[in-house]
């Protein structure tokens, strides 16, 4: 029996709909991500868990209860928003200390907690402040102090990071993640960045066009991500569109604009198929030695790795690699392309 | 490199002209508020506060400025408290009829204040309540309406809607966020719409003139008419007198609120 699931739900508005026969099944303890682009339905799915907008079909349970139509200051749900929404005209003690005080928890029980809770987020020495006084991420740990110092039963985060820099952004995303599993509260985070996504959850939804599409372990859907929208959105994906011209045991050869590629997975012989490989699971080697040869158009360095565009006879090819300390070869140069022939995959045949 | 903030010598002119267009007519009225004559003129070597001293032999200009303040009190309280769910509503549903009862609310602004005074005696007649207070906080707060209901309404828009959420989230009942963070929230545009409708109901005339009565006879009616039987400078010194207190009411709202702050409702 899953702590929070969500059974069909939909939700419609006027003519169209936000979210689409959605299930999901969510463990106690466990940290998961809606993640897709912006109108995929995430915060949609987010506004029902909270209790702000009805399912127009469909129930959701929280911890074997129907809390599908409970008004949402009975849901018991700590939630960080996007915008922080902290309450301006509160200091960041009394912030921390509203959920305590409508749970009519005692002054000085109150207190106590309230300390504690800026000592985990490390905002002790700013309790008397107003939020207009605190920076971005500082206002975020007041954010995520105020939704967890009620030990809520679920912890909904909404973008909770996207307002922050890319640095800060970065060391709150480990923060958050410790944070999480210290308190081990049931956590469900929207957000559109995949590196987000990847980085803190047990498990990513990842949604489209109010659909779940796919939903498993970070690394199992970066690696097979099972649809072309799953790769894309993961992380960039070269793809060759192409004709099965052979299959045996469990490899087919697909001809892709005249070259002939060995492609793990099955397809019928004759179909219309499209593949794709990864830029960082693609080596560049000697021209002639590797599987096509491929013109180098552009180089550009990124400090952790180099990012290449290549011109050959598949298109356009993008390609990374990893910064090893010495240089790589320059715009202009012929090389050759290989990959390993598990790391090109089958996606929707057409 | 150049700098922005400084106004050019033609912009400083342009400015100056302004300003004194504006405050002259006003200076002017306090300077003959001092003056020693019978009539209205600019006193040039003697200076007296005789005309000062003549309100207190007319007390019927004070009680008429104690009714003006008691009704702009009324007036513009029931103004905001009627405002304050309209602009929830209104800034916050789609329904059918919004953009109608916006307009609706908005209209006053539209209709001359002649036209109003007339259609609002005849109905307070038949009603029986021409003349007293609560018909004429009745109409007042109808003609005060659209500026409480825009400053309101500024600050309802520009609120977050995340903090009213966060709060039921917390476990706070409709009521209690509404009492504890939407009130707060939106406090600068209701005291801003509270202001601007007290000082449009304290200042209206024309309508005020046919609703009136001889036992609710506000002040700007008592003033006009005063000066329709007689011009002496009583007029001038209970002018002046308003301005100083509209003054010395300003620094203080300023130095609580922040007038800039409270007459765009933010």
């Amino acid at each position: 029996m899953s702590f929070l699931s969500l059974k069909n739900v939909s939700k419609q508005y006027g003519d169209s709909l936000a979210v689409q026969d959605f299930n999901l099944n969510v463990e106690k303890g466990e940290f998961i991500s809606l993640l897709g682009p912006s109108g995929c339905g995430k915060t949609t799915t987010l506004n029902m868990i909270a209790g702000f907008e009805e399912p127009t079909t469909g129930t959701i349970e929280i911890s074997g209860k129907d809390m599908t139509y409970a008004a949402p200051n009975t849901r018991d749900i700590g939630i960080v928003f996007q915008s922080y929404a902290l309450f301006p005209h509160m200091t960041v003690a009394e912030n921390v200390g509203f959920g305590l005080e409508m749970r009519r928890v005692g002054k000085e029980e109150r207190r106590q907690r309230v300390l504690e809770t800026l000592e985990l987020v490390r905002l002790t020495q700013f309790a008397d402040r107003f939020p207009k006084a605190l920076s971005g991420g500082q206002r975020q740990r007041v954010a995520l102090a105020r939704a967890i110092v009620i030990k809520p039963q679920l912890l909904l985060l909404d973008e909770p990071l996207s307002a922050l820099d890319a640095k800060i952004r970065e060391r709150m995303q480990i923060e958050l993640r410790n944070i999480q599993h210290e308190v081990g509260v049931t956590t469900i985070l929207v957000t559109h960045d995949q590196a987000e996504a990847m980085a803190m959850s047990d498990r990513i939804a990842v949604m489209n066009f109010g659909r779940m599409a796919r939903l498993g372990a970070p690394f199992e859907i970066y690696e097979q991500p099972g649809d072309l929208f799953t790769s894309n959105f993961l992380g960039s994906t070269n793809m060759f569109d192409g004709e099965v011209s052979e299959q045996a045991g469990d490899v087919v050869m697909v001809n892709c604009s005249g070259v002939e590629l060995s492609v793990q997975g099955n397809a019928a012989k004759g179909s219309k198929i499209t593949v794709g490989v990864r830029p960082e699971k693609i080596a560049l080697v000697e021209a002639g030695l590797g599987l096509i040869d491929a013109k180098i158009k552009t180089r550009i360095f990124m400090g952790t790795r180099w990012a290449y565009q290549l011109e050959s006879s598949l298109g356009t090819l993008d390609v990374t690699l990893q910064n090893a300390g010495h240089e790589v070869a320059g715009e202009g140069v012929i090389v050759g392309v290989t990959w390993p022939r598990h790391a090109i995959r089958i996606f929707a045949e057409g | 490199m150049r700098r922005y903030d400084k106004n050019g010598p033609i912009a400083l002119t342009f400015n100056a002209l302004f300003l004194i267009f504006i405050l002259a007519p006003l200076f002017v009225v306090c300077w003959v508020s001092f003056t020693p004559e019978g009539f209205l003129s600019m006193p040039t070597t003697e200076f007296s506060l005789r005309w000062f001293v003549a309100i207190l032999d007319h007390p019927e200009f004070i009680s008429a400025f104690l009714f003006s303040v008691y009704l702009a009190f009324g007036s513009a309280t029931v103004a905001v408290a009627l405002a304050v769910p309209a602009a929830l509503a209104t800034a916050r549903y789609r329904f059918p009829g919004r953009g109608m009862i916006m307009a609706f609310f908005m209209s006053p602004l539209m209709i001359p204040h002649v036209v109003l005074g007339v259609a609002f005696l005849s109905y307070l007649s038949s009603l029986g309540w021409a003349g007293t207070y609560i018909g004429l906080v009745a109409c007042h707060v109808i003609l005060i309406m659209p500026y409480a209901l825009r400053l309101v309404l500024a600050s309802v828009t520009g609120m977050d809607k995340a903090a009213e959420q966060a709060a039921r989230s917390l476990g706070a009942s409709r009521w209690t966020t509404f009492r504890r963070v939407t009130i707060p929230l939106i406090m600068p545009g209701v005291t801003g719409g509270w202001v601007l409708a007290f000082i449009t109901s304290f200042d209206e005339l024309t309508m005020t003139l046919f609703i009136a009565s001889p036992s609710s006879t506000t002040l700007p009616v008592r003033m006009y008419q005063h000066i329709t039987e007689n011009v002496d400078p009583l007029i001038a010194s209970v002018s002046a007198v308003i301005i100083f207190i509209t003054m010395i009411l300003m620094f203080v709202l300023d130095r609580i609120f922040g007038l800039d702050k409270l007459l765009v409702g933010k």
